[in-house]
């Protein structure tokens, strides 16, 4: 994926705390000697900003989590809310299956438990599937609607 | 003797910035309404008591709120939708994702809050340029409970 995730502004979203400046009011919280938190969120704020490899910039959301643990709550629920308006999940049960979308579970604390909770979709009750595929993607028609 | 300014003079069209205004605060309240009563029937976990009884005094401030914002409007001339598809899609506030944690409940009523006292100020300027003081006096005694209400939310969450 090449594109950057876009800001979701338009008149009917909350003129505060949206797209990548969410992530500036979270870094803004940080002590600024807590050096590996501060590298965590830049990165973060690249990845997103660069765009590239969604998957990657998702991995590194949950390092941010998992680094803040209860600290900075609200900032980070903003980030939070934010991407769940962006980027979505896909997932199919192997290749040549056709591919399923479901919201980003915002309440999800590590990038297993999203892969986890689509296998378990998948599976319904019956068998986990062996060759389980799971991407993120841009909500295009999310932007579309906020454009 | 010269004549004291009609306060409501310009605010007396229904496409008047006061009375549009008004639309928004009253879909953004509503909408605020009907995510702290969800809230209040769902929210889990040790802090059950405390956020149920919190949730319980917001909605029902929130419901008698709504009533005086939409009557604001009948008195301006307006004439306030009500449905529910109308506000949803007039309010601009997302809604709770899935089933949230208790934390993720007071944090997105504060997004909500934000959001209805966003739309309170741009009427308390709006109503102050048409010289409204009535709709102006309205507006801030709502950004004052709105205020109060984001500080106890935030401080839960600290």
């Amino acid at each position: 994926m090449a594109s950057m995730i876009k800001p979701g502004y338009g008149p009917a979203l909350c003129p505060f705390h949206d797209g990548p400046e969410t992530l500036d009011g979270l870094l803004a919280e940080i002590d600024p000697e807590n050096v590996r938190l501060i590298d965590a969120v830049l990165d973060l704020r690249f990845l997103l900003r660069e765009g590239g490899d969604l998957g990657a910039a998702m991995r590194q959301v949950f390092v941010v989590r998992s680094l803040l643990e209860e600290r900075h709550y609200l900032a980070f629920y903003r980030v939070r809310r934010w991407l769940g308006r962006t980027v979505h999940i896909e997932y199919r049960g192997g290749p040549g299956e056709a591919w399923s979308a479901a919201a980003l579970p915002l309440g999800a604390a590590r990038i297993e438990e999203v892969a986890h909770a689509c296998g378990a979709a998948l599976a319904q009750g019956g068998e986990y599937p062996p060759r389980l595929e799971v991407r993120f993607a841009h909500s295009e028609s999310l932007q579309a609607t906020y454009a | 003797m010269n004549a004291a300014p009609v306060s409501t003079a310009a605010a007396t069209r229904t496409d008047s910035p006061v009375i549009k205004g008004l639309d928004k605060v009253l879909a953004a309240s509503y909408a605020l309404l009907a995510l702290t009563h969800e809230a209040h029937w769902n929210v889990e976990g040790p802090g059950f008591f405390s956020l149920h009884k919190a949730f319980q005094e917001q909605y029902e401030h929130l419901f008698e709120a709504i009533d005086e914002i939409a009557e604001r409007s009948r008195a301006l001339g307006g004439y306030p939708r009500g449905s529910l598809k109308q506000f949803a899609a007039a309010a601009g506030i997302d809604d709770f994702s899935g089933l949230p944690s208790a934390k993720d409940y007071v944090a997105g009523l504060i997004v909500a809050h934000e959001k209805t006292a966003a739309e309170s100020l741009a009427v308390r300027e709006a109503a102050g340029a048409a010289n409204d003081l009535e709709t102006q006096d309205l507006m801030i005694r709502r950004l004052q409970w709105h205020q109060k209400t984001l500080w106890m939310l935030k401080s839960y969450l600290k």
